[in-house]
């Protein structure tokens, strides 16, 4: 229990971190290296959550089933979002990219649309094939009702989004091939390169 | 003496109000052409900053934008004079709404009274940080197409800055002179 306090103490500090007006007028860089990762360390790490919700073809898509024992990174966004979303989804495209035909193949990444009056199945499969064009897994967009959202942030323990999805947790979380997240990724200048070192130490 | 100390003092003074004078020709005036260079001070085109205006822009860019409906501009401000200045607007021919923007993590927020740039110092709109969002796109807005940005400053006046439009994955322009 205090153990959870304090991860979640971590994090929100690191949130807080990531998004401070006093960093550099050059942008975000965070260069903190928590133990083995690059990324925030997650202690302790988080199981990989269950949850279904409905894919772009409108198919059921159950989470943890679907991505166990796969390295995941999983986002929690909405298409309409200028600024952070499509920059961190460039730099999931942009990590996966810099690594080996052979890891890349083994990389999922899941998006999940807090917006759920705009974003059907159909926007967010225009906007994530433009992130995911010659990767050899398609970027898989998920979108539900306003309780299966909620839910499916609740088990990845991110913040609720507010102001119909647009006000978003806007961590990358990585589940590794043993089904544990021990690390995700904040909005910052060099967060391509830290995915991009985390990802085959978590089983790319 | 008498006469040195107020020798001196005519100096200081004749000092002073030279380089009063030089501040305010500096300041761009939209009613007469700018005489103390030989370009006018409201054109600033990327990457320029050649031009030693009281503001001038680097940088600047836009992402091509993975929606249809929604884009983003990013640029430097250099405050070259000796006064803060405050960036009021941003007005785009690449669609009918824009704002501006910060970015505190989790959300962005609208900045009703501008972003202030201090005297002597830049300020850098940067993914994650600031941005101008560009809503109800004109036209699709594809790499290699560039986007005409009108900064409306407090002091400085219309800043007129093309701003390349850069693809999805491309790095953000940079350059050392805007460090």
């Amino acid at each position: 229990m205090k153990s959870r306090v304090i991860a979640v103490a971590l994090v929100i500090t690191a949130l807080l971190a990531g998004c401070s007006s006093s960093k550099s007028q050059k942008g975000l860089t965070d260069t903190t290296k928590v133990g083995r990762y690059q990324g925030a360390g997650l202690v302790p790490p988080q199981p990989r959550p269950s949850f279904t919700l409905t894919d772009t073809s409108g198919q059921p898509f159950a989470f943890g089933q679907a991505t166990a024992g796969k390295p995941t990174l999983l986002y929690f966004g909405y298409t309409h979002c200028p600024d952070i979303c499509p920059t961190t989804m460039a730099d999931i495209a942009q990590a996966i990219g810099s690594l080996s035909a052979e890891q890349k193949a083994k990389v999922q990444v899941v998006f999940v649309t807090t917006d759920v009056k705009q974003d059907t199945g159909p926007v967010i499969q225009a906007w994530l094939s433009k992130f995911d064009p010659g990767l050899p897994n398609r970027f898989i967009g998920l979108y539900g009702t306003q309780a299966q959202i909620d839910a499916a942030q609740a088990s990845a323990h991110v913040m609720l989004a507010e102001d119909e999805g647009q006000q978003h947790a806007a961590n990358v979380l990585l589940y590794g091939s043993d089904d544990y997240a021990h690390v995700e990724y904040l909005q910052s200048d060099n967060e391509s390169d830290q995915m991009a070192h985390d990802l085959p130490l978590v089983g790319a | 003496m008498r006469s040195t100390a107020v020798t001196s003092l005519v100096a200081v003074l004749v000092g002073v109000l030279g380089i009063i004078g030089l501040a305010r020709a500096a300041v761009p005036d939209h009613s007469q052409p700018n005489s103390s260079s030989g370009m006018s001070m409201s054109m600033n085109s990327a990457g320029d900053a050649s031009v030693d205006g009281p503001i001038t822009i680097t940088n600047a860019y836009v992402r091509e934008p993975a929606s249809p409906d929604v884009a983003a501009a990013y640029f430097t401000i250099h405050n070259n004079s000796g006064s803060s200045d405050t960036l009021q607007s941003v007005l785009s021919g690449a669609g009918q709404s824009t704002s501006l923007h910060t970015d505190t993590g989790t959300t962005m927020a609208d900045m009703p009274n501008g972003i202030t740039v201090a005297a002597h110092s830049t300020y850098t709109l940067t993914p994650g940080k600031a941005h101008v969002m560009i809503e109800k796109l004109i036209g699709t807005l594809t790499a290699g197409q560039t986007v005409n940005l009108q900064l409306r400053f407090a002091k400085a006046g219309t800043i007129n800055v093309v701003a390349p439009v850069i693809a999805i994955l491309a790095p953000a322009p940079t350059s050392s002179a805007s460090k």
